[in-house]
């Protein structure tokens, strides 16, 4: 299992899109090629959902929630930001499975290929 | 030289149409000279400057000078300890009591200062009893997931205000964040949802989960802030132009305001 440290990467604030952009990219490319990793919130002392939703929401929109479920874990975090995962995660899961959002998805991904 | 007449504004509904009333009469003015006097205003809830900072800078880039007269001590201590009337020139005043969150601008991209910002600012306030960490935490999360949406969906190009007081004899914080963008409508229009008003706008995003998100996940904004209130025993009110929304124990309570506010005011109210 692969330790990642949020703290390490984004300091003791994980609470910006462009942070979480940031983990994003490096759970994205771990996860599609079938690389586990324990993402570890030991040290962070505020999170929230802005950040959530770009860093590990986001997984959903193009990796299927087997594969996310599967191989990614969490470690290091209190009670009360274990539950905001689990909301950030449940309400990804709704959103990505929406079809009017997959179509709208694959409606902007046709025209940056256009 | 044009003058409105500031009344005693607290923060509930009139207060809040009192304010928009007052951007109203000078919204049409450019390169005037524009007064505010609160002669006849005994009380002014202070964590309201964020509502004035946004009005002020919004008539001051028309051109305007604004200015303030016949501040009462009483409301002049008060805005000079929370550093409001510094711009306008005013000494600042030691605040003895340690209850006040200082009036700021922020601008957008500045989430971590503000989350520093209420470090210092908020949770080291001497007079503030000391809370339990996940407490702690659903206030931090509740003024950061305010400051955010303000951010992203408010578009204001004058950045974000915000201002707050402890009252220590209620253990009760009262926080006012505040933008002059496009409001709960704007952002929905933007995404291509039909929105007949501001309180239809509030109405959907409230009770039908509307979101201005299309493409990546998000919009837990008003859930996650409902579940803080219910944790924190506390209130939350959103005027979006002329659409008033108060959430209190459970509660919901819309409203119409006459004058249209020039962006999004968040109140927000902790017990702790």
């Amino acid at each position: 299992m692969n330790k990642v440290s949020v703290i390490e990467y984004v300091g003791p604030l994980a609470i910006t899109t462009e942070d979480g952009e940031k983990l994003f990219q490096l759970l994205e490319k771990a996860l599609s090629q079938g690389i586990a990793i324990d993402l570890d919130f030991e040290g962070v002392t505020t999170l929230t959902s802005v950040f959530l939703n770009a860093a590990i929401g986001h997984l959903y929109s193009g990796l299927s929630e087997e594969v996310v479920q599967s191989k990614l874990t969490f470690t290091g975090l209190a009670e009360e930001d274990r539950e905001l995962v689990a909301l950030v995660t449940e309400r990804a899961k709704e959103f990505y499975a929406d079809p009017a959002v997959r179509q709208a998805l694959e409606e902007a991904e046709a025209e940056e290929n256009a | 030289m044009k003058t409105f007449h500031v009344q005693k504004t607290c923060s509930d509904p009139a207060g809040y149409e009192h304010l928009a009333a007052g951007y109203a009469g000078f919204e049409a003015e450019w390169f005037e000279d524009l007064q505010f006097d609160f002669s006849q205003c005994p009380f002014f809830e202070a964590h309201l400057a964020a509502g004035l900072g946004a009005l002020f800078t919004l008539l001051i880039s028309q051109g305007n000078r604004v200015g303030f007269r016949g501040l009462t001590p009483k409301v002049e201590t008060i805005l000079r300890k929370n550093r409001f009337l510094v711009a306008a020139g005013k000494a600042p005043k030691l605040d003895t009591y340690g209850t006040t969150v200082r009036y700021q601008r922020f601008n957008a991209g500045e989430a971590r200062g503000f989350a520093m910002y209420l470090d210092k600012r908020l949770f080291s306030m001497p007079e503030l009893p000391a809370m339990v960490p996940p407490l702690r935490k659903a206030i931090a999360r509740s003024l950061l997931e305010v400051f955010q949406n303000a951010e992203t969906h408010g578009r204001s190009p004058h950045g974000v205000f915000s201002c707050g007081q402890f009252y220590p004899r209620q253990d009760r914080i009262a926080f006012t964040i505040v933008d002059t963008g496009i409001g709960f409508a704007g952002s929905l229009r933007a995404e291509g949802i039909p929105i007949r008003d501001d309180l239809a706008a509030l109405q959907g995003v409230v009770e039908q989960g509307y979101t201005s998100r299309r493409l990546t996940t998000g919009g837990l904004g008003i859930r996650l802030l409902q579940r803080y209130l219910e944790q924190t025993k506390g209130s939350l009110e959103i005027v979006s132009h002329r659409g008033y929304w108060r959430s209190a124990g459970g509660k919901n309570t819309f409203a119409n305001l006459q004058h249209r506010f020039p962006g999004t005011l968040v109140n927000i109210e902790f017990h702790v």
